[in-house]
């Protein structure tokens, strides 16, 4: 165990390489610059030239990288070139935010997915099975950002019910419940759509199984035979599931905060690109590859716990 | 037996853990419902501002609107202005008690009152800072007003509360300089030697609020210093939202989430928040006005042709703008707002030299300048809203007399690098708002030096230089005298206008909306012309919800 996750620590360091070195170099190829970004319409040729030069833009592009790379290894992800301010710093004040929706995304996603996808399967071909297939299609079919904007019409602006804008007083847990509430629910029904027609197609093959056959001739009741048998093995491909929409739901949430207002990481990137903050950029993109490769090791190492057969090399 | 019973007792709590949790936020959020979500907080004054995020809040660097208007609550000046207007006559004193000048407006000395604090434990406020903070704006490569303070000479301190300022020239109106604005600003000499690099975004001042917490892309909080010389504010505290999306602020401000917002500059909008907003809400169209303009480049041909110019001036109708944005648009037939001290009424504009619209006129022009067929050019032009908007008017417009108009769309940002760093502009559309004398947007638009391929241009697109202009303005800065600063403004107005590197289009306003529940702490009457320099209300300790 100990050698497959200090295996996948090492491939996690080794994509991230990748990643950060791509964005580098991809992010400067951008039209903005951010000594103009800065200064505005006081911009002139001379402070622009001034202003790159203190941001250090005006080096060699391979010292840039070197001087950042170093940067990032012990730490330091260096401070934003928009207010100066260290980019770590920004970050670990949004990430409560960003944690809190995808978190609660993730099980209202999980809660609401898991069971219809479960009921689906088992009500098979009914009139129920249809309307849940039905449902999670045009869920799937509808970007969070819609069902976003659906619910914040309806809940937020048409009854007053949940705020319009913003993340809350984050110390006030009404405040910060009230401000979550609605963008969780937005992204935990986008994921839920996704969880539950997946539920359902691996509850379904798992009822094709010889065991099962055998465990029903055999008199096994047939609760048993779900939690026993069904529910038990699906969870496997459950556990895959959250995984992989873990990260999905991380993308999602860059587009609920914008439609919610929240503070978090996905509006530092938004804003990060407008404002040509490279050193932003990087931090926020860092951060989400770091979140992404961290969740796909405590998946795989969360394989082995429910399923005994799965080894890694 | 003993495994089971472990599993079945790991995976019970797991459900309830989590059973608990979604009970929490349901019901956590739910002590939301049943009431108005939001209803308005006793002693906080919520702001929702039209930005993105922070940006810097040092008053020497920042240049940002949403910036500024926290820096203004933050800061004091040694004078400042009334809450409402704009102009030396409205001059009043702060840090200083009161000041005076040399008869040769050489030499101006500012009396400090006693016991003026700085904010977080930092101390009075002496001569000391104030020298700092000049020599700040003046010296520091970071300032970004180092040329409109390049007239100080030397700075004395004769003793903690008395400041001498030299000049290189004669400005009798200095004290404007050093009014609660931009360089103006005082700043805390031991906070910023104590904190570096962080006194940009955690600024320390001696104004009524002082800096709380910053939290990256939603808000700043400001919450009132104690010791503001100016007496306890009666607001605990100011939030200042970022909310640059114009759909969220207005609904967040119909919910009564924010109590003050900067609107958008459209009448449909404006219109709808209003008649949707509980209680009777209030708009002000806030000064200092923006100067909207096209520039045309001189450089590049056919522009270089003073009537092919002329035949775009007379080409574009300034009704259009004011049918696109309502009430905030003006059209002017100067680049001067004539609200701006020393611009030009129109009707003390030559008739000639307004440039109204006039299509067979603008036909005509570009017959007699040998393009009788028009002709096709092609500039870059800003995403943003504001600026394509202008653009595309403009160009259906030309499109009317036979010019072809080709627009380049960029980014925003890559449209300002196009037009200062690469030049790129034939066709240029600024908006922008200055401090409202003619002085400084003269200085940026129309003044030799001005020009962006100088090495200190700033808005000189249209590669303009005329000799008579600049001594007309130099002239004019450098009377005492309002009329004699009046009459020299209007000449150059006049010069440039009769070469025409601008088109004026018009003036913009800039829409603020306050819920009926906040009181100002000053009156602002029915129709009042209403200008303030953060581009939003002045929040004083007088200021309540």
């Amino acid at each position: 165990m100990a050698r497959m996750i200090f295996t996948r620590l090492l491939l996690m360091f080794m994509a991230m390489f990748v990643v950060v070195t791509a964005m580098f170099f991809g992010i400067r190829l951008g039209g903005t610059d951010p000594a103009i970004a800065i200064q505005g319409s006081y911009a002139t040729a001379e402070s622009i030239a001034f202003l790159r030069a203190s941001l250090g833009l005006d080096e060699p592009l391979w010292q840039q990288y070197v001087m950042y790379m170093t940067g990032v290894l012990t730490g330091d992800l260096g401070v934003s070139l928009q207010n100066g301010r260290p980019v770590l710093e920004q970050i670990l004040l949004v990430l409560p935010n960003t944690f809190d929706l995808t978190f609660w995304g993730m099980i209202i996603g999980v809660v609401v997915g898991v069971p219809l996808g479960f009921a689906s399967a088992i009500k098979r071909n009914t009139f129920w099975d249809q309307v849940i297939r039905v449902g999670t299609l045009a869920s799937i079919s509808m970007p969070p950002f819609i069902i976003a904007y659906l619910l914040l019409i309806i809940f937020a602006i048409t009854f007053s019910m949940f705020p319009v804008n913003g993340g809350g007083d984050m110390d006030i847990l009404s405040s910060r419940a009230s401000h979550l509430f609605l963008p969780a629910m937005a992204l935990g029904l986008a994921v839920a759509a996704y969880i539950a027609r997946l539920t359902r197609t691996s509850i379904l093959e798992i009822l094709s199984k010889d065991f099962i056959r055998t465990a029903r001739a055999k008199g096994v009741s047939e609760f048993r035979v779900m939690t026993r048998h069904v529910l038990k093995l699906s969870w496997v491909g459950i556990v895959t599931l959250i995984g992989i929409y873990s990260a999905v739901s991380v993308g999602g949430s860059v587009a609920i905060e914008l439609v919610f207002g929240r503070p978090g990481v996905g509006r530092l990137v938004i804003g990060a690109i407008s404002q040509g903050d490279f050193t932003m950029l990087q931090g926020a993109i860092i951060f989400y590859a770091a979140f992404v490769s961290l969740v796909n090791i405590i998946v795989d190492v969360t394989y082995t716990f429910l399923d005994p057969r799965i080894r890694y090399t | 037996m003993n495994k089971t019973t472990d599993n079945k007792r790991t995976g019970h709590n797991r459900r309830d853990v989590l059973g608990y949790g979604i009970a929490g936020l349901i019901a956590t959020a739910g002590l939301s419902l049943g009431s108005k979500a939001t209803a308005q907080l006793a002693g906080t004054l919520r702001i929702g501002l039209n930005a993105r995020d922070m940006g810097v809040l040092h008053p020497h660097v920042a240049t940002g609107g949403a910036d500024v208007s926290i820096i203004a609550s933050v800061f004091s000046g040694l004078v400042r202005y009334e809450p409402t207007r704009v102009n030396i006559t409205a001059i009043q004193p702060d840090l200083a008690e009161k000041w005076e000048m040399s008869d040769d407006f050489m030499t101006h000395t500012f009396y400090l009152r006693k016991g003026a604090q700085w904010q977080k434990g930092y101390g009075e406020v002496t001569s000391a800072d104030v020298a700092f903070s000049l020599s700040n704006v003046r010296d520091n490569e970071q300032s970004t007003f180092r040329p409109l303070y390049g007239n100080i000479d030397t700075v004395e301190t004769p003793d903690a509360y008395t400041v001498v300022i030299h000049l290189k020239k004669a400005d009798p109106t200095f004290v404007t300089a050093m009014a609660n604005w931009q360089g103006g600003f005082v700043i805390c000499k031991k906070a910023s030697d104590e904190m570096g690099d962080r006194y940009r975004t955690e600024p320390v001042g001696s104004g009524p609020f002082q800096f709380d917490s910053y939290t990256p892309q939603d808000n700043v909080i400001v919450t009132a210093h104690a010791d503001y010389y100016g007496g306890t504010p009666k607001l605990e505290r100011v939030v200042y939202s970022y909310v640059p999306d114009e759909t969220s602020r207005r609904f967040a401000f119909v919910q009564q989430e924010l109590d003050i917002i900067q609107g958008a500059s459209n009448q449909d909008w404006l219109a709808e928040v209003i008649k949707s907003t509980p209680g009777n809400p209030t708009v002000d169209l806030l000064g200092p006005e923006r100067s909207v303009n096209l520039h045309m480049k001189a450089t590049e041909e056919p522009l270089g042709n003073p009537l092919v110019r002329q035949a775009i001036a007379h080409a574009i109708n300034r009704d259009d703008f004011e049918q696109y944005y309502g009430p905030v648009f003006k059209g002017t037939h100067s680049s001067i707002p004539p609200s701006y001290f020393g611009g030009l009424k129109t009707e003390d504009i030559p008739e000639e030299l307004k440039y109204s619209f006039d299509p067979e006129k603008s036909r005509a022009l570009l017959a007699e300048a040998g393009l009788p067929d028009g002709f096709e050019i092609s500039t870059v032009v800003s995403e943003r809203g504001d600026y394509l908007a202008l653009a595309q008017i403009v160009q259906e417009r030309l499109a009317g007399v036979g010019i072809t108009l080709k627009l380049d769309i960029l980014d925003h940002g890559s449209w300002v690098a196009a037009i200062i760093k690469e030049k790129r502009g034939t066709l240029v559309w600024s908006i922008s708002s200055r401090y409202p004398s003619a002085e400084y947007l003269m200085r940026e638009f129309f003044l030799c030096g001005a020009r962006v391929s100088q090495p200190g241009g700033v808005q000189g697109f249209a590669e303009y230089c005329n000799e008579e202009f600049d001594e007309a303005y130099a002239e004019a800065i450098a009377s005492a005298d309002p009329e004699v600063r009046a009459a020299g403004f209007a000449k150059a107005q006049i010069t440039a206008l009769t070469d025409l590197p601008v088109v004026p289009l018009g003036a913009m306003s800039t829409p603020v909306l306050r819920q009926d529940y906040v009181d100002l702490g000053y009156e602002i009457a029915d129709g009042e012309d209403v200008t303030s320099l953060p581009y939003l209300y002045h929040v004083t300790p007088a200021t309540t919800v």
